[in-house]
């Protein structure tokens, strides 16, 4: 009896829980990126394994191979500078190192002028910051990051 | 000008350009290997127009890549850090100059070499920091960065060591803001700046040699060019606050000779001369801003004589640069004015200066613009203007300095957008054709020089082919 009781509390409370996480609304994010290497939204706050869509707008000017923006998303505990110095020479992956693939949650392309693109993914269930970078070379240095908050 | 006159300059001018067009295309500077220079854009890979508009002038990634003190690096060429520059030009002034615009020239309407120059610009080590000094030691080494410049001065007829900086950049974390911050040692206070509105890389970017100039210019406006060597720091903080502190001192006159630089009649600076500069900075979309402050204080020698003791010369500058990118438009406005102090302890004395102490100030406004990358002009307005001193302005009748007037370019850049020929598609030309028009030359707006010449005779029809390969 104790043993049948366990598992419906637990199959209930689980049924709740997961309840709980549906009914959490989508976040959706709208960032624009320009020729001055910013990102137009800098911090994003979400609620652990709350689902999302990031939309990135390139709202620049100048052409893609100069001035190029992507949306890197970065796992809890990667190092920002590493990743972009390994993307700085990978122009031919648009600077998304397939070696380091496993340190990215979640990422929208490299983007010419006036092209958007769009990701959705969850967010993490660690509560924490998460980094984002464009990681076309030297945007990041120049403050093209941002960081998702999680909590 | 006469009408006669323009359409003879209008034709030698376009033979001249035809015949730059020609040499260049003829691929007689081709290289060995399909590889790309400039060596900036070599070394990251990208075009000219990664880092410039209106080249030279910088835009918000050339700004940061000059903060990285020329050693970012994303392209992987193999290439050492080296490039050249050829500025072939035609002048004509309103009248011609008697005895010749210069030795070796015609009164008027001359055909020169303006400058042709040898570049070792990008990291220091170049691309093989990791092949001489292993993994752990390039990462240390490719933070060393240099700006060399050797000139050949084809209106002077000499190689003189020009611009020449050499730089230590990193990056850190300070109170949680991300901070870039470098050390230097270069030959011309100012060679750092990042926003063309300090004299060195400031409007006009290039300009004729065979045509007269204002006699009256403040210290820190190309007084002390390859005459000085100076130490400095600097650091850029979150992107946003931009301080820098150097100190500057005349270099020996042997070294000056061994450089190609005549030291006579400088103005030296035996002691340490400081140069501060001072900018905040914003990004707003597509657009940037920024208002800054910077100066040179300096006990000097005049004309290196040190019989009566010192001058003092102090420049405080102002300066702000608004700049944005609507579609195919790209604008920058840059601004600056400088207010300089003399005293003349020493000149008074040995009759160079007629008072004890002098005034000059100097301002500068310039709207620069380009389409999709490739057409463009400039238009700019400047003004000189300070204490009457006979002694000291003694090529003006009246002793003043005053100088104003407008410069007007145009300018065609082929190759900006998409880079160079296939033979060479890192390389950069610009075809221009600039016109100053002087208001008040020296002093005055007739007869400045009390021998008939009058302002508008100095005004200067320039055109130019600037190479960069």
């Amino acid at each position: 009896m104790k043993t049948k009781t366990f598992l419906l509390s637990s199959l209930l409370l689980l049924g709740t829980a997961l309840n709980l996480n549906a009914a959490e609304p989508v976040k959706r994010v709208t960032i624009s990126g320009y020729d001055t290497m910013k990102f137009s939204v800098t911090t994003i706050e979400v609620k652990p394994g709350q689902p999302i869509i990031v939309e990135l707008k390139n709202e620049g000017s100048m052409p893609k191979d100069a001035m190029g923006h992507n949306w890197i998303l970065l796992k809890a505990g990667a190092d920002p500078l590493a990743y972009v110095a390994a993307a700085a020479n990978a122009k031919a992956e648009n600077y998304q190192p397939k070696a380091m693939a496993n340190r990215v949650i979640a990422s929208i392309g490299l983007l010419g002028p006036k092209e958007h693109g769009v990701t959705s993914f969850t967010a993490p269930k660690e509560p924490g910051t998460y980094h984002y970078v464009c990681s076309f070379p030297a945007h990041t240095q120049a403050g093209m990051r941002g960081t998702l908050v999680v909590k | 000008m006469s009408k006669k006159d323009l359409n003879r300059s209008l034709r030698l001018a376009l033979i001249a350009v035809a015949c730059s067009l020609a040499f260049f295309g003829s691929g007689l500077f081709a290289p060995p290997a399909a590889q790309a220079v400039p060596s900036f854009a070599r070394q990251t890979g990208m075009n000219c127009i990664a880092c410039h508009t209106d080249f030279f002038l910088l835009n918000e990634y050339g700004r940061n890549f000059k903060l990285s003190g020329y050693t970012f690096a994303a392209g992987g060429s193999n290439l050492p850090p080296i490039s050249f520059m050829v500025q072939p030009s035609f002048t004509q002034t309103g009248r011609g100059i008697e005895g010749g615009a210069a030795p070796r020239f015609a009164a008027n309407s001359n055909f020169a070499l303006t400058q042709a120059s040898a570049f070792y610009a990008g990291r220091l080590f170049g691309p093989y920091a990791e092949p001489l000094f292993g993994a752990s030691a390039a990462a240390i080494m490719n933070k060393f960065g240099t700006f060399i410049q050797v000139t050949y001065d084809g209106v002077a007829n000499r190689f003189h060591w020009d611009n020449v900086e050499f730089r230590f950049a990193d990056t850190a974390t300070m109170f949680g803001k991300p901070v870039t911050y470098g050390f230097y040692l270069n030959n011309n206070p100012g060679m750092s700046d990042l926003w063309n509105t300090t004299p060195v890389w400031g409007f006009p970017f290039s300009k004729s040699g065979l045509a007269p100039t204002p006699a009256a210019a403040t210290l820190v406006n190309g007084g002390l060019s390859q005459q000085v060597g100076g130490v400095g720091g600097y650091m850029m903080i979150a992107n946003t606050i931009y301080l820098e502190l150097a100190a500057y001192h005349t270099l020996s006159t042997p070294f000056q000779y061994a450089m190609g630089i005549d030291p006579t009649g400088q103005t030296q600076i035996p002691g340490a001369a400081p140069y501060w500069r001072l900018a905040y900075t914003k990004t707003v979309g597509n657009s940037s801003y920024m208002v800054g402050l910077f100066g040179l204080a300096a006990h000097t020698y005049p004309g290196r004589d040190n019989s009566a003791g010192r001058d003092k010369i102090v420049d405080f500058g102002f300066d702000a640069q608004y700049q944005t990118s609507i579609d195919k438009h790209d604008i920058t406005v840059l601004l600056s004015g400088i207010y300089e102090k003399q005293t003349w302890n020493a000149s008074q004395q040995l009759g160079l200066a007629s008072n004890p102490s002098d005034r000059l100030y100097e301002v500068k406004a310039t709207v620069d613009y380009l389409y999709d990358k490739t057409y463009g002009g400039a238009i700019s307005y400047f003004a000189v203007n300070g204490s009457r001193d006979p002694l000291l302005y003694s090529g003006s009748a009246s002793g003043l300095p005053t100088s104003n007037g407008l410069i007007l370019q145009a300018n065609y850049i082929p190759f900006n957008k998409k880079g160079g020929p296939a033979f060479w598609p890192k390389s950069n030309l610009k075809l221009s054709v600039q016109y100053i028009i002087y208001n008040r030359f020296d002093g005055a707006h007739t007869n400045f020089d009390g021998a008939g010449r009058n302002a508008r005779d100095n005004n200067t029809l320039y055109l130019e082919a600037w190479f960069a390969f």
